[in-house]
């Protein structure tokens, strides 16, 4: 407890009061006799001040109709929390403690803010529901076109294109939409709007799509290279490092273009320097399900002995490796909250896994039919696609799921589905076509403009470019624990204390010192008794000055830290000599 | 030196003989190192050197005792007398103890100035630790009305000379301490000079010193004149001018005028007592030589006779007064002295309460001692004093006079006060004349006084140079006795404190103080997972069983407890399978698999990570050679001292993360990628790993916390006033009002 701020004079009221009598008005007197004689700080006697500090009582409330400020419910803090605080006993000076503590105010604070902005997310999401002796599965796509209201009834829409099955993907704020079909037919479309940005054939195979950070940008898997176009179609880069490349996922905090090929390569390109920041051989044959975890921006693959694996630009062997299924992995997707992890293998088994503890499976299901694609929507809606249907499932991560929430049979195969960010929209990439399905309750309904926004404007989207520009995070921080960068490295830690400590035991070095025999009368022993006292005087020396600069080392390191920076008249200065 | 002080008690033992001495001498110039020589005394001088005395002083047989020499005045009846009073004498004084060393004295000095200004300094504690841990500072700090703050040092100091007594310090217990200070609020000076100003007044302050410099030259060059007639003739012309003023200024302001014949007489008074004119000047001796043959010079020493004669004449008082204050008012004391004799309540006859006397003789008793008057006639001016001290002293509170006595001195103050009275006794005997007793206090007419004024006189500066000289031995005596006893104290106290550092010494020698922190980290980083400190390879061990045992909860197979049932999904069968040219033929292999569904892949995994751990596990290292100093060969184990001898154990691997999980293989080497990244000192106010994980847990940024938290996060320290002046602080922030903006 830190020191009372206290005036040091309290002005003596009975004194001044006599003081008022007198003619003088000038003079003010000063009671001293409770000064303290000792000095401030360090000892009992402060600290015993501060326990006897003033106590704020609480005032009775004057109006008892009106309680005051409503308290934010315990949950909502506790959903906020970010954990347990400083416990100012730990903290070195009183002055440290002070500030310490009140930063500690100021996270109490925000957390309390963010609890309290609760109300303003107004917004919702509904859900189907059936009556009794119904199903939410026998309702169609038409039925719920026609029950809700016009502008959701837009959302529902059909593009019968014929350039091979299509794979589909949406931008982080959901609003745009980039369609590549299998014989080179390339769009990206404002699909709220219809607004077309551009479409192309590229004349050759296309293997996946993707958007980068931004929707003027999207990069084309193609028969052997990877393009990257902006969004009038023009061809910006050509990479040739990635060639046959299968599957593309965009991992947008940390600029990385992720991709795998069918000889078995990943690869990492940072799209904001262009360099390639890690690519190796997997050793594991052809790679085509590939799924990004967006809690830890790993990467998950799925092959055929079963096994999915994480992966991380920085190591050439994958983090972790997990058998799911005994069967060869069809498909792989991780929630958007990274807690869950969706397997479906070609042995027609279902599995959820807790991906943050890599551990699980939590639910197990048995399918009729192997599902070949999977996708998890903002509000944990499981997407299955098998053949030519597609089913949706509620609730199936926490609690098994009975039957599916909705289901839809295309006359195609589908190739490839996602759900729409902030929408309540599956949209499905088939042979023929693409299709925008209505999901009730499917997209998250409210949503944080500085992180996505579905209304952005030109100027909005720069600055929000360069923002996440600025607060880019390195591709070494991608491990399977992001909360691990907040640790101390212990062990090394302890290590550095140890080396520490030992270098004040260690002993200076014994030297054995042997005279050159000298001709006789030159001197005696008494003489080279001297030297040999000399010499060894002189190493002991020699070895304390080092051990002394070795463990003021690190304090001078931080000490000549904050350096000038180099100026360009500083090559005439006098060259400092190293030692 | 032994063999100085060897050759010094020869020569006291053989003083006579001179023959040794020589021949001491002799050896001791063979050495050829100059000696110091003891001292002898030649010539009888006025002077003796302090230097030479030292030496006999410091030993005791040769010390001249005072007894010794009083023994010799036995003969005499006067001189038993005198024997006595020397008895006396020195049974009551006691010899000053030896002052302080230098260095111990200035010890003691800076002590004393390091406490206070250590006090001082303390009164800023709060403010300074206040202000820095403050989150924000706004500058100039003026939420305090701005004081002029003046220590009312001039009227406190003196009164610091005096001792206290006991009645003293018993009313100041009473009355709570404190400290005055002159506080005005100040006035912003919100015009300050312009540039013409500044420029008018430097000006001005230059002629100033110009002129300034100019006068002294002169005066300096006037001062080195050493002609006489110069010099006379300035005077006389000095005299004129003052005459000349003096007659104007009886014309034009009578009361100016009339102080000014005081002063003019009071000038001649001086003179009068001087021995001016009194024949003892060069000029009159050298006149008197003269005189002899000289007539001229017999005339003009007689008119300087007559001169003086005519200065040290009593000027008849012009007034016709009642005796009483014809003799008060003779005196020639100063005008304010005579005013106050109109109201003199003794004078007049009206006697004071006893109490009021009683105190004001006691205090009168003191105050003629401390205060040396200078004054020939000290009763009467004495009188004077305490008649206006008393008219003053009576409206005013009785504590602050109180002050003045000091309660040690009392009994000797007294005695002498009574050998004084004696003495004026003595001379009232000889002419009890008129005179008027007040409480203790005698006052003998001034005619008595004139008639045998040289005797009175002679007594009183007597008396009073005696007086002043105990007084001042006494004081020193207590100044030097509070000394001692401080720097006894003092000395006491640090004895004790070096003797406390002894002890503690052993001790402390063995703890690092150098690597005092970072010891104290590594009991908290170890802390957090084992209480021991050692640095043994087996306490890490210890660490890692720990951390396993916290996981272990979380590591738990889950297979083993919940088996989580299969839930049949009741899917739609697809009209049509998935046709993708690639993976045509994987299906058709899928489709196989599928059928002979068997646990070849769960085998194939977990050799997989066997195969992990087995790389992963340090192997121990074996230096053996087969066949080295024993028949080496298939079947032929080597013996078990060589087996413990030349290989080399690897510490045992800390368990994995995946120990217990069947179905999965974290490659640990990967893990430790983000190492380098990571902090690994605490740094400085923290004390714990845990605290400063938790200092930084929290988001600051606007993108995680709502805006008005993030504004709270990003509250600049420090934020100044554009344009304003930023004063030095000042001691009107620690005691003026605050001000509310």
């Amino acid at each position: 407890m830190g020191k009372q701020t206290v005036r040091y004079f309290k002005k003596d009221e009975s004194i001044e009061n006599t003081e008022e009598k007198s003619p003088k008005k000038d003079v003010l007197t000063f009671d001293v006799t409770r000064v303290k004689k000792k000095p401030w700080g360090r000892r009992v006697e402060d600290r015993k001040i501060s326990k006897d500090k003033k106590k704020v009582k609480q005032k009775s409330n004057p109006n008892p109709k009106f309680k005051g400020k409503v308290k934010v419910p315990e949950e909502l803090i506790e959903k906020y929390s970010k954990g347990e605080g400083v416990d100012s006993k730990g903290i070195k000076t009183s002055v440290h403690r002070k500030r310490i503590e009140k930063k500690e105010k100021n996270v109490k604070f925000a957390i309390e803010q963010a609890a309290k902005t609760e109300v303003l997310l107004t917004e919702c999401s509904g859900f189907l529901e059936a009556d009794s002796g119904e199903t939410t599965t026998q309702f169609t796509q038409k039925q719920i076109v026609q029950n809700v209201d016009i502008s959701a009834a837009a959302k529902h829409f059909d593009l019968r294109l014929n350039f091979g099955s299509y794979r589909a993907k949406y931008t982080r704020n959901g609003r745009h939409l980039l369609i590549g079909g299998r014989m080179g037919h390339v769009a990206a479309f404002d699909w709220v709007t219809k607004k077309l940005h551009c479409e192309m054939n590229v004349m050759e195979s296309v293997h996946d799509i993707s958007w980068l950070h931004i929707e003027t940008m999207f990069a084309v898997a193609q028969k052997s290279w990877v393009y990257i176009y902006d969004n009038q179609g023009i061809e910006l880069h050509c990479i040739k490092r990635l060639n046959k490349v299968s599957r593309m996922e965009f991992l947008p905090y940390h600029f990385l273009l992720a991709s795998c090929s069918d000889e078995g390569y990943l690869s990492w390109l940072d799209i904001s320097i262009g360099q390639i920041v890690g690519q190796y051989n997997t050793h594991l044959g052809r790679l085509s399900v590939l799924t990004q975890n967006p809690w830890n921006a790993t990467l998950c693959l799925g092959h055929a002995k079963g096994v999915v694996s994480f992966w991380s630009p920085t190591a050439r062997e994958p983090l972790a490796k997990m058998l799911c299924h005994k069967a060869p992995i069809l498909g792989i997707h991780v929630d958007p909250s990274g807690t869950y992890m969706a397997t479906s293998a070609s042995n027609r088994e279902l599995k959820i896994w807790d991906v943050r503890k890599l551990d699980g499976p939590v639910q197990e299901y048995k399918l009729i039919q192997a599902a070949n694609h999977l996708n998890f929507s903002q509000k944990r809606m499981l997407a299955l696609g098998m053949g030519n249907v597609v089913e949706v499932y509620r609730d199936c991560c926490a609690t098994a799921a009975k039957r599916a929430y909705l289901r839809h049979r295309f006359v195609t195969p589908i190739s490839n589905f996602s759900f729409c960010p902030y929408e309540d929209v599956l949209g499905v990439g088939t042979a023929s076509g693409f299709t925008s399905l209505l999901v009730p309750g499917s997209g998250e309904p409210n949503f944080d403009t500085l992180e996505a926004n579905p209304f952005q404007s030109k100027s909005q989207r720069r600055e929000a470019e360069v923002k996440s520009l600025l607060e880019k995070v390195q591709p070494e921080m991608i491990t399977l624990d992001p909360t691990a960068i907040a640790d101390v490295d212990i062990p090394t830690l302890r290590d550095k204390v140890e080396a520490k400590k030992n270098l004040l035991y260690l002993k200076p070095p014994r030297i054995n010192y042997e005279p050159r025999n000298k001709a006789k009368g030159k001197g005696g022993t008494v003489k080279i008794a001297r030297n040999k006292k000399i010499v060894q005087e002189e190493a002991k020396k020699e070895f304390v000055k080092k051990k002394m600069e070795l463990m003021q080392e690190d304090e001078t390191i931080e000490s000549s830290k904050p350096q000038k920076p180099v100026h360009v008249l500083d090559r005439f200065l006098p060259k400092v000599k190293k030692k | 030196m032994s063999d100085d002080s060897d050759h010094f008690e020869f020569s006291d033992q053989e003083l006579d003989d001179k023959g040794h001495d020589k021949i001491v001498e002799n050896v001791l110039k063979l050495n050829k190192v100059q000696h110091v020589k003891s001292p002898h005394r030649t010539e009888p001088t006025t002077q003796i050197s302090e230097f030479n005395l030292v030496k006999s002083l410091s030993g005791h047989q040769n010390l001249v005792h005072l007894n010794e020499l009083t023994k010799v005045l036995k003969g005499r009846k006067k001189h038993v007398e005198i024997a006595n009073k020397v008895k006396s004498a020195s049974g009551r004084s006691k010899t000053l103890p030896k002052p302080l060393e230098k260095p111990q004295a200035e010890r003691i000095k800076r002590t004393l100035n390091y406490e206070k200004s250590r006090l001082q300094f303390d009164r800023w504690e709060a403010l300074v630790t206040s202000n820095r841990a403050a989150p924000q500072l706004i500058f100039p700090l003026d939420h305090v009305e701005k004081l002029k703050i003046i220590e009312k040092k001039a009227e406190v100091y003196p009164s610091t000379f005096r001792l206290k007594s006991d009645l003293q310090k018993k009313l100041e217990a009473l009355e709570p301490k404190s400290e005055e200070y002159h506080i005005d609020i100040e006035e912003k000076n919100e015009f300050p000079l312009t540039l013409e100003e500044l420029k008018e007044k430097r000006k001005e302050a230059a002629k100033l010193r110009a002129h300034q410099s100019y006068k002294e030259a002169k005066a300096r060059r006037q001062n080195k004149i050493k002609s006489k007639k110069y010099h006379r003739i300035l005077r006389r012309e000095k005299i004129k001018e003052k005459l000349k003023e003096f007659e104007l200024l009886q014309k034009t302001n009578p009361e100016e005028a009339l102080k000014k014949l005081d002063d003019i007489e009071k000038a001649r008074a001086e003179e009068r007592f001087s021995l001016r004119h009194k024949g003892t000047g060069q000029w009159a001796r050298n006149k008197q030589v003269r005189a002899k043959y000289d007539k001229e010079s017999r005339k003009v020493l007689a008119q300087q006779l007559s001169i003086s004669r005519e200065l040290t004449q009593k000027v008849k008082p012009t007034d016709s007064e009642s005796e009483d204050e014809g003799i008060e008012s003779s005196n020639t004391s100063s005008p304010t002295s005579k005013q106050a004799d109109k109201n003199n309540p003794w004078v007049n006859g009206i006697k004071p309460d006893k109490d009021v006397t009683d105190f004001v003789s006691g205090y009168r008793k003191y105050w003629n001692e401390v205060n040396n008057v200078s004054n020939e006639n000290n009763n009467n001016s004495e009188n004077a004093n305490n008649n206006e001290s008393k008219t003053a002293n009576i409206g005013v509170t009785d504590g602050k006079i109180k002050k003045y006595k000091i309660k040690s001195d009392n009994k000797e103050v007294k005695k002498l006060e009574k050998t004084m009275q004696k003495k004026i006794k003595k001379n009232k005997s000889k002419d009890a004349d008129t005179s008027q007793s007040t409480s203790d206090w005698e006052i003998s007419s001034l005619q008595n006084e004139l008639r045998s004024s040289i005797d009175v006189e002679d007594v009183f500066e007597t008396l009073e140079n005696k007086l002043n000289k105990k007084l001042k031995q006494k004081l020193m005596k207590i100044k030097t006795n509070s000394k001692t006893k401080k720097v006894k104290k003092s000395t006491t106290k640090k004895t004790s404190e070096k003797k406390k550092c002894d002890l503690s010494l052993p001790s402390r020698n063995k703890k690092q103080v150098i690597d005092e922190e970072m010891s104290e980290q590594t009991k908290n980083t170890t802390d957090d997972f084992n209480g021991d400190n050692n640095p043994d390879l087996v306490t890490l061990k210890n660490i890692l069983a720990n951390k396993e045992k916290c996981d272990e909860p979380v590591n738990i197979n889950p297979d083993k407890f919940i088996k989580v049932k299969q839930t049949d999904l009741n899917t739609a069968i697809p009209d049509i399978l998935t046709i993708d040219e690639n993976e045509e033929e994987v299906n058709q292999r899928n489709l196989i698999m599928e059928a002979f569904e068997d646990d070849d892949i769960a085998t194939d995994f977990d050799k997989e990570k066997a195969e992990e751990i087995e790389k992963d596990t340090p192997k121990d290292i074996d230096l053996n050679l087969p066949g080295w100093g024993s028949w080496g060969g298939t079947g032929i184990d080597s013996s078990k001292r060589k087996r413990k001898r030349f290989i080399i154990k690897m510490p045992p691997k800390m368990p994995r993360r995946d120990e217990n999980k069947g179905s999965l293989i974290i490659n640990e080497k990967a893990q430790a990628k983000i190492k380098p990244l990571l902090v690994s000192e605490i740094p400085f106010p923290f004390k714990s790993v845990k605290d400063y994980e938790a200092s930084i847990r929290a988001p600051v940024g606007s993108s995680f916390v709502p805006e008005t938290a993030f504004r709270r996060f990003i509250e600049p320290a420090v934020i100044t006033k554009m344009g304003a002046i930023i004063e030095p602080i000042n001691k009107s922030i620690l005691m003026g009002k605050k001000i509310q903006i």
